[in-house]
């Protein structure tokens, strides 16, 4: 459980004492098939809403190995409802086909999911790539996922978005992953929604005893869009600190947490922002 | 903040007795006569005068136990080093004494009597002391001395394994079968250090260790290497 005060764009602040219960299920059939199951349900009180908000979950997943591919098919439900997401719940598919080498693969990740809310959608992606150890430590990433969306109101859009990944396993406890891409959407006309590339960097770092300490940075420049984020730039940033209190029974973590976002328009000089502290604690069974 | 300390000088010494080969640390024989002799020259031994015999007699007990002095003498100039009250300084070699005695049993029992006589054997005893040290347990230790696993690869695979459990508690049933897949996998003993933030990312991530574990043993048994189990912890993590 925890509690979060938060700042939003329009410069309200409100406080939102949560509690989530996490359900984690794994079973290893044999050495190459694992059946796994998540369950998670997250709700409490936020003072800027009039409505209890609440994040409900559960997905299902399957993987198979041999000594040459990887086959994994999970399946999920969701049912949200935030200040930023209206009611609505979704379901989602997806899979992952992989051709394994000694020092590389190649992968397919095809992937479905369709949204119930105020404007239902169906979306429909293929992932590509291909991933490869660079050295001892290193591993990158090159792929390329192209995404059809249909909307209730008989629209469509197509996204692009390819993208280079960079992770660093050193032999000291850290570990860091650079990715960046560039995504355009589109209109079944042609016309630009929106475009943008992007860089993005997270780190999960172990200090000393008892502490993870996880940074996830995000920064987006936008090109073109039909909204006011014409031109715009955003940082997102997140952090989070997770302390393991001794002498106890079991695993217990105090979590200290925060989060900045900043945009700017080019057509706007003001930024908004917005941004949040967040103090819990999560016991594990 | 004495604990921190001892953790990041603990881990500081794994992650250089990973990197730098022992037998070019220690090329000279050390007897009790070179510890006195030290005590009595060396301008940092001054505070530690009035123990000298105390800590010679330290040093003349572990010859007798047939243990090589190298690493005790080590563990003096560090406490030296750290300008350790004079009180604690021989309690600390006693420990370390203790513990080097302990390693040597695991590693004898092991790899068999003629362990010693291997040219990895100071550095075994020096990883093992550490990992002891650093509060990985001796069913920990034996389960990594195997004849399977040899003992130029344990001294590879223990200081990341300690530095895990440091982070999580490796579960023991789940690490013999890691390691015995470990032992029987293509991954050079070069890349074991890449398991500490493979291990990390899964914790950060709320996989149970005996889950990270079960997922990396069974890849490297399907004859997989880092980047299947790297993918394959990523897909299991929560986000």
């Amino acid at each position: 459980m925890e509690g979060a005060l938060e700042k939003w764009t329009d410069g309200e602040r409100v406080y939102l004492p949560q509690g989530w219960v996490d359900v984690s299920v794994s079973h290893f059939v044999s050495e190459s098939f694992s059946l796994f199951g998540d369950f998670s349900a997250k709700g409490g009180w936020d003072t800027g809403m009039e409505e209890i908000p609440y994040d409900v979950s559960g997905s299902f997943s399957g993987s198979l190995r041999g000594e040459s591919f990887f086959v994994a098919l999970e399946g999920g439900l969701r049912g949200i409802r935030t200040h930023d997401t209206p009611r609505q719940l979704e379901a989602y598919l997806s899979s992952n086909l992989s051709y394994i080498m000694a020092e590389s693969s190649l992968f397919l990740k095809p992937f479905l999911k369709t949204v119930r809310g105020p404007t239902d959608s169906t979306t429909m992606a293929l992932e590509g790539g291909m991933e490869k150890l660079l050295g001892e430590g290193w591993m990158g990433s090159l792929s390329f996922r192209p995404a059809l969306t249909y909307y209730s109101d008989g629209s469509s859009e197509v996204s692009l978005d390819p993208k280079l990944t960079l992770d660093w396993f050193p032999s000291v406890p850290l570990t860091t992953n650079i990715r960046g891409g560039w995504n355009r959407r589109f209109l079944e006309n042609s016309d630009v929604r929106g475009e943008s590339v992007y860089g993005a960097m997270e780190m999960i770092w172990y200090p000393t005893s008892r502490m993870i300490l996880q940074l996830d940075t995000t920064l987006e420049k936008v090109y073109r869009a039909f909204t006011a984020t014409d031109k715009g730039l955003t940082l997102d940033s997140e952090l989070e600190l997770r302390v393991g209190l001794p002498y106890w029974k079991g695993s217990c973590e105090l979590i200290f947490g925060g989060g900045y976002e900043w945009r700017v328009y080019s057509e706007d000089p003001s930024a908004e922002d917005r941004w949040f502290v967040r103090v819990g604690i999560e016991w594990r069974l | 903040m004495g604990a921190l300390r001892t953790n990041l000088l603990v881990a500081g010494l794994m992650v250089f007795f990973l990197v730098v080969p022992l037998p070019q640390v220690f090329s000279q024989e050390v007897t009790p006569d070179t510890v006195r002799a030290w005590l009595h020259t060396e301008p940092m031994a001054t505070p530690y005068q009035d123990l000298a015999p105390s800590i010679v007699q330290v040093f003349e007990a572990a010859r007798s136990d047939g243990l090589p002095l190298e690493l005790l003498f080590d563990k003096l100039k560090e406490g030296a080093a750290k300008k350790v009250p004079s009180g604690r300084l021989k309690p600390a070699l006693e420990g370390e004494l203790n513990r080097l005695l302990q390693v040597r049993k695991v590693l004898q029992e092991g790899f068999g009597k003629d362990v010693t006589k291997d040219p990895f054997f100071l550095q075994g005893m020096k990883v093992g002391s550490l990992a002891l040290r650093s509060g990985f347990p001796e069913e920990g230790l034996r389960i990594v001395c195997t004849p399977s696993m040899g003992l130029e690869k344990m001294v590879s695979l223990l200081p990341p394994l300690a530095e895990m459990h440091r982070i999580e508690t490796l579960p023991l049933q789940p690490l013999s079968s890691f390691v015995q897949a470990l032992s029987a996998s293509p991954i050079p003993p070069s890349q074991y250090g890449t398991f500490v933030s493979l291990y990390l990312k899964a914790t950060a991530g709320r996989i149970p260790p005996q889950d990270t574990l079960r997922i990396m043993t069974d890849v490297l048994k399907a004859g997989g290497g880092i980047l299947q189990i790297e993918r394959e912890l990523a897909r299991r993590s929560r986000k």
